[in-house]
């Protein structure tokens, strides 16, 4: 078992960006990675619905832009090309989640969009729910009493950056301690580093050291994977291994940060959509999506799994008949 | 004092007329300390007893509360302790006696006769054996737990399976699974780290914090016994039947770690999400239903 947890769905749809988007998989499969999720960024500007005020600051384009953009058909899109996806790639071997990283600037600019993006009526769900802060601000949301950790279950990975400078904040120990108590994984990207432009992998190295810093080593907290925009950035096992020896980690964190911690933050995720606060779980697996509707005794009728009983299993039936003629 | 008596002995209480010794007991120099009057003490202890009898009035909630909570606990968990312990005993002993019937008759007896045979012979060894496992299927599940849950998740067995889970609402029903009671409920544990334990069916007698207490089934013709399974680092499967003749079953699954709970306790409780380290097992380890696929 090998995850990956972050492979960037393209921002303007097109044949090309989603043919690109096909060959990484494809790779990946030949890496033998099994756990793979299809990451949805949400920008500020995506969610945030300005007043009135902030209106007339703005000028004609970006008014236009506003109106135009429309965040459900967007994520409608999105669900429809993941089914696609699914249904290519459900006979080999490959395990796709959906995934969506909701950038912060402002916390006060969000607005009701976590609760819009966790309700239960909501038929689409994403299996994980991550953050990326852009300034000290949207980091401190997620500690504040007000902000996510009063529902912290709704978030599973915090990310960063790692392509420019972290602007204005400095990562504390005692903040991501807190952090992580509480089940939340901190991700490290690595296709920074391939990239030579503007200095971004030296920026990569400097930023990556910093949260492995804070994270006390990235014993239990740290997750690794690829963001990788192009089939020619993914590596495999021993590559990845080389790039976090390089960075200062020990020999036996490698597997941890590639096989188990992925795939507890995944089991979080997938039992806030199936269960309810991971007491009762309805189905029979939770990893898997509709893969027992093969099976001839299993069917799924408004979200419910029923079980049909076969000849075999009345040998109950047949006891309890004759115990009541004696 | 001493002085201050003789003086007045001699000098005040002689020149007075009458007794002279019962003047003296009426000024004694010492104080004299006595228990507090029994009358009072009894007005007390009637408050917390109840008045037998023709009892007119609405009788106050804090004249029920009893006070020897703890001592009652305690005597109840001893005898079921007991009662667990007595009952494996006593089933080794019919083992025992059967293996020795068979020896001699060169037969082997049904699980039927089995029963029948000690209840004739060894009336003390029978009365101590746990009840057997259709016994129990009969009287708790099918009477009992059934109707219950159908009434607790509204589900009507009259209308075909379809139309009934249609109507309902999945999340509402995790919900109110969460809060129910599971006293009579028949489980299955599909996934464990003790390995020993897996594949155990059974119906549950007493759903206390930290455990299940189960009656086995067992396929093989032998005694039922009473188990008590951990729900720490184990996963249930239950089912809730949903036509008449229990041909169609909704499945459903309790997470034992995060289960634990005393049934009165779970009524108020608000559940929450925590950190899924403990769970782990969940994903790596085998299950009931890969194995059995793949054989």
């Amino acid at each position: 078992m090998q995850c990956d947890l972050n492979v960037p769905f393209p921002q303007d749809v097109t044949d090309e960006s989603i043919k690109q988007l096909k060959l990484t998989l494809s790779t990946l499969i030949e890496l033998n990675y099994t756990h793979v999720a299809i990451n949805k960024n949400l920008t500020p500007e995506m969610y945030h619905q300005p007043s009135k005020k902030q209106k007339q600051q703005m000028t004609q384009q970006q008014q236009q832009k506003n109106e135009q953009y429309n965040l459900k058909n967007d994520l409608d899109a999105f669900f429809k090309y993941f089914e696609q996806l699914e249904n290519k790639f459900s006979s080999k071997n490959l395990k796709l989640f959906s995934r969506v990283t909701v950038e912060i600037d402002d916390p006060n600019q969000l607005g009701s969009i976590f609760i819009n993006l966790n309700a239960p009526s909501n038929p689409n769900r994403f299996d994980l729910v991550a953050i990326l802060p852009l300034s000290e601000k949207g980091l401190s949301f997620l500690t504040n009493n007000n902000g996510a950790s009063s529902n912290s279950a709704s978030i599973d990975i915090l990310t960063f950056d790692y392509a420019n400078y972290f602007n204005g904040f400095h990562l504390k120990h005692k903040t991501m301690n807190g952090i992580t108590r509480r089940g939340i994984k901190v991700e490290i990207l690595y296709s920074g580093i391939f990239n030579m432009s503007n200095q971004s992998n030296l920026k990569f190295v400097n930023n990556a050291k910093q949260v492995v810093r804070c994270c006390r080593k990235g014993i239990k907290t740290c997750i690794i994977s690829s963001g990788a925009k192009k089939n020619t950035n993914v590596r495999g096992k021993i590559a990845v291994e080389s790039i976090l020896s390089f960075l200062g980690l020990k020999a036996d964190i490698y597997s941890r940060m590639l096989k188990e911690n992925p795939l507890s933050c995944l089991l979080n995720g997938r039992l806030r959509v199936r269960s309810y606060q991971q007491t009762i779980v309805s189905g029979i697996d939770v990893m898997q999506k509709n893969d027992f509707i093969d099976e001839e005794s299993l069917e799924t009728v408004n979200g419910f799994v029923v079980a049909k009983r076969e000849i075999d299993d009345n040998n109950d039936d047949e006891h309890v008949s004759k115990k009541q003629k004696v | 004092m001493n002085l201050s008596g003789s003086f007045v002995k001699e000098v005040l209480l002689s020149k007075s007329k009458g007794d002279i010794d019962s003047l003296e007991e009426r000024i004694k120099p010492h104080l004299v300390v006595a228990p507090l009057q029994k009358k009072i003490l009894k007005a007390k202890n009637d408050k917390f007893e109840l008045k037998k009898g023709n009892h007119n009035g609405p009788i106050l909630k804090h004249l029920l509360k009893q006070n020897s909570y703890k001592v009652t606990n305690k005597i109840s968990k001893i005898a079921l302790n007991s009662y667990i312990k007595g009952s494996k005993i006593n089933v080794k002993k019919a083992k025992g006696i059967i293996s020795k019937k068979n020896k001699l008759n060169n037969t082997v007896l049904s699980k039927q006769k089995m029963y029948a045979c000690i209840e004739k012979d060894h009336a003390e060894v029978f009365k101590s054996l746990p009840p057997s496992y259709e016994k129990m299927y009969e009287n708790l599940y099918l009477k009992m737990w059934v109707p219950y849950i159908h009434q607790v998740l509204k589900i009507d067995i009259s209308k075909s399976y379809k139309e009934t889970l249609n109507k309902l609402n999945l999340q509402v029903c995790l919900l109110k699974l969460a809060i129910s009671d599971y006293n009579g409920c028949k489980i299955k544990i599909t996934k464990t780290e003790n390995k020993s334990l897996m594949g155990k069916e059974g119906i549950v007698i007493w759903d206390s914090q930290k455990s299940f207490i189960i009656v086995c089934k067992n396929e093989e013709d032998t005694f039922n016994e009473i188990k008590i399974i951990p729900k720490k680092k184990s996963i249930f499967e239950i089912r809730v039947p949903v036509s008449i003749d229990i041909k169609e079953e909704v499945i459903f699954h309790i997470i034992g770690d995060r289960f634990q709970h005393r049934s009165s306790d779970r009524v108020g409780k608000k559940f929450k999400n925590k950190n899924t380290k403990d769970i782990s097992y969940y994903i790596f380890n085998d299950d009931l239903y890969k194995s059995s696929n793949s054989s």
